[in-house]
């Protein structure tokens, strides 16, 4: 009875902390992995393994806009719906990945063809990756290494980085960026939170339309016309809504709270 | 006989017309429908490369500018499925900002009225 006992006590002992670990709790992406999509409209049902899509090498190259508007992804994982055909006609990943558009002075690897060939098979597997171990182009510490270190995220100071002239991500992409005069930025403005105590948001219209332009946020992501009436939430914005569109997954995370909430408490 | 080999001349001619329409169809087809795409590929790029200067336009010419993109869905429906796909999510977002900012002016004009 005493052995029944202690074995349904060890049982428990073991189970309650499991259990307590199924909650809501996420745990933090490596740096190397923070902004990493998974992609999976069609690949599975042609035979392939899903797109895995790395945010850090490709912001390094070019900027938000480029590909959130001139080359039309969508925002969320799996919203662009894209097809191999798509792909192989130029557009989306094919935009660049085409094998001959070149990227500071490289080649870029061309996306699969309709019915890759054995050898070919190799190229495929660089993007359908999930799951598999394949040697990529860009080691991610040897890339950060002399980047300006940030605390979160993928550990990197993005736009110091840039301000440094350590990552130049361009902002044309020919035959889909459309040439446009300078930009007029509007003016920076604060935010005021609820709790008591709590810095005000500095917003930066700079610094936000330097790599997103306008449209990448207005009006599908920020529809708010006038200032004041549009009410965020730390709730909902975690789920990905307003500044949650980038600042859960691929921008500094939330969990950098002082890099939003800057303005010192009483300062005018 | 002069009538008959005259009747027989002209439908040789209709005949050849026949055969001759659909060859100078082809020549000019394809020509025709570089020229439509690249129409509204023209239009699309004068449109929505104006994004930028949103806030710097009227209402008046930000009422034009949404109205030329609402003419452009329709010539960009018919592009075959890719493109299709990727025009419609730009001209969604190029068209929306106009919109936005439109509504943005008009709101403030009625508040600077009241």
């Amino acid at each position: 009875m005493n052995h029944r006992i202690s074995v349904v006590f060890l049982i428990l002992l073991f189970c309650i902390p499991l259990a307590s670990q199924t909650g809501t709790k996420k745990k933090r992406p490596l740096p190397y992995d923070y902004g990493r999509v998974v992609i999976s409209n069609y690949s599975e049902s042609s035979g392939q393994p899903p797109v895995v899509f790395q945010h850090w090498i490709h912001r390094s190259m070019f900027t938000c806009r480029v590909c959130h508007v001139d080359i039309g992804f969508g925002m969320k994982a799996n919203s662009t719906n894209i097809r191999a055909v798509d792909v192989q006609r130029g557009f989306y990943c094919g935009a660049c990945h085409n094998g001959h558009t070149e990227v500071n002075g490289k080649k870029v690897f061309a996306a699969c063809t309709a019915k890759p060939s054995f050898d070919e098979q190799k190229r495929c597997e660089r993007c359908h990756s999930m799951g598999r171990k394949v040697q990529s182009d860009f080691d991610f510490f040897t890339f950060s290494a002399p980047l300006p270190k940030e605390r979160f995220g993928n550990g990197i100071d993005w736009e110091k980085s840039e301000e440094m002239g350590l990552i130049k991500p361009a902002k044309v992409l020919e035959g889909f960026t459309i040439p446009k005069n300078q930009l007029v930025v509007q003016k920076d403005f604060d935010l005021n939170p609820k709790v008591e105590g709590m810095p005000d948001i500095i917003f930066s219209h700079k610094k936000h339309t330097v790599w997103n332009g306008c449209e990448l946020c207005h009006p599908d992501i920020f529809m708010g016309v006038k200032k004041g009436n549009s009410h965020y939430t730390m709730v909902d914005i975690s789920e990905g809504k307003s500044c949650g569109a980038c600042h859960v997954n691929v921008a500094f995370p939330l969990t950098d709270c002082q890099r939003c909430h800057s303005k010192p408490v009483g300062e005018n | 006989m002069n009538a008959r080999l005259l009747r027989q001349l002209a439908v040789f001619a209709l005949f050849c017309a026949g055969l001759c329409a659909p060859a100078a169809h082809a020549q000019t087809t394809p020509g025709t429908h570089a020229a439509a795409a690249a129409a509204w590929r023209k239009e699309f790029d004068d449109v929505c490369s104006r994004t930028e200067q949103a806030m710097s336009f009227s209402i008046e010419q930000l009422t034009v500018l949404v109205e030329r993109c609402d003419a452009l869905q329709p010539r960009i429906d018919r592009l075959e499925e890719t493109q299709r796909k990727v025009y419609s999510v730009r001209l969604h977002q190029c068209r929306g900002l106009y919109a936005y900012v439109l509504e943005s002016k008009k709101n403030e004009k009625q508040e600077g009225k009241n």
